[in-house]
């Protein structure tokens, strides 16, 4: 989305008091306003297609409908829009299937305010933030490939990419931000966030999680001394 | 000194997102300053209880005792945020959290008879 303009959110969570805080929160920063609020999966997806919101802020386990579901409902009808779930959950299962199912950002409860400001931001600027307590879990798992909870699309159907938008995916696998690798190519951000998209696309992916599964499914990572 | 303070509400809180969340959206519903400590921090919990608050909020499903908090603020309005709302000890049994309405109609209360409290 162009920059300087107001990010419009819909908060996904079966305790109103929570809902109630988080809208209080994110309402106080000038570059976000929360739109419309939902206590289920089911009412998400009904309030998602009313409101078109940028940023979906999603609970994980809810009644009716719950925020996974909702997710992979959302990223085949929705493909435009951030989904990020907030939850108490810091289960291997809840992470990976999130983000199996399309979503953008993982991040746990136990965050302060200022956190969840930055990483509502990253979203928007097309990173995935994982929170400190669960980024350990799936960095691990794409280090030692055992990705069977992580199946990222074989996307071998999409055009190849190209050997600049390979490198850079290789980087991200290897778990550093835009910025870092802007720094490490002698490149801007925005150049490095133009190839994600990109090679994104046509792999048929979802996040830069994804593409880390599918550059270690592949057998496309870099060796160790490559550095 | 910490125990000059004198917040008429306090909020105990162990998640900071529904902690600072409902302190910024009760004071601006209210206008009443709401003093949000985290309840890990026993120094500024004794400091805020020890002004003599008319409400405290807290969250009982994390260990913060009713009875305790009577004790040290003794009279004040006592709102579990996982519970139900509640006068003086003792908090009969775990409900439903109360709807943010309740907490706001609570914190106005205190505002009404304490017109400086913001």
């Amino acid at each position: 989305m162009p920059q300087g303009d107001v990010v419009r959110v819909l908060l996904v969570d079966d305790q109103p008091l929570f809902r109630t805080a988080i809208a209080s929160l994110v309402n106080a920063q000038d570059d976000f306003t929360v739109v419309g609020e939902a206590e289920n999966g089911l009412i998400a997806v009904e309030r998602a297609h009313e409101l078109a919101p940028d940023l979906i802020v999603m609970d994980v386990e809810m009644p009716v409908m719950d925020g996974v579901e909702a997710t992979r409902l959302l990223t085949e009808q929705m493909p435009g829009i951030r989904i990020v779930m907030l939850t108490v959950s810091d289960s291997e299962e809840h992470l990976f299937d999130a983000v199996r199912n399309g979503a953008s950002g993982y991040l746990l409860k136990d965050l302060r305010p200022d956190q969840l400001y930055d990483m509502l931001r990253s979203v928007m600027r097309g990173d995935t933030p994982i929170s400190p307590g669960v980024a350990g879990l799936l960095l691990s798992e794409v280090r030692s490939g055992n990705l069977t909870a992580v199946e990222a699309p074989t996307a071998t159907q999409g055009p190849p990419i190209t050997a600049r938008e390979l490198e850079i995916l290789q980087l991200v696998a290897e778990g550093l931000s835009n910025k870092q690798i802007g720094r490490r190519l002698s490149i801007t951000e925005g150049t490095v966030k133009n190839h994600v998209h990109n090679a994104l696309e046509k792999l048929h992916l979802d996040n830069r999680i994804q593409a880390a599964s599918y550059i270690v499914r592949q057998g496309l990572g870099r060796a160790p001394d490559q550095g | 000194m910490p125990g000059d303070q004198t917040d008429p509400v306090v909020l105990l809180y162990v998640h900071a997102l529904l902690g600072e969340g409902i302190a910024s959206y009760v004071t601006g519903e209210t206008g009443v300053t709401v003093r949000a400590v985290p309840v890990g921090d026993s120094g500024a919990v004794a400091a805020a209880l020890a002004g003599h608050p008319r409400v405290v909020i807290f969250e009982r499903c994390t260990g913060v005792d009713p009875a305790d908090l009577s004790r040290r603020a003794p009279g004040a309005v006592l709102i579990d945020v996982s519970a139900a709302v509640t006068t003086g000890p003792p908090v009969p049994e775990q409900g439903e959290p109360p709807e943010v309405e309740a907490i706001v109609h609570a914190v106005a209360g205190v505002g009404a008879r304490h017109p400086h409290a913001s």
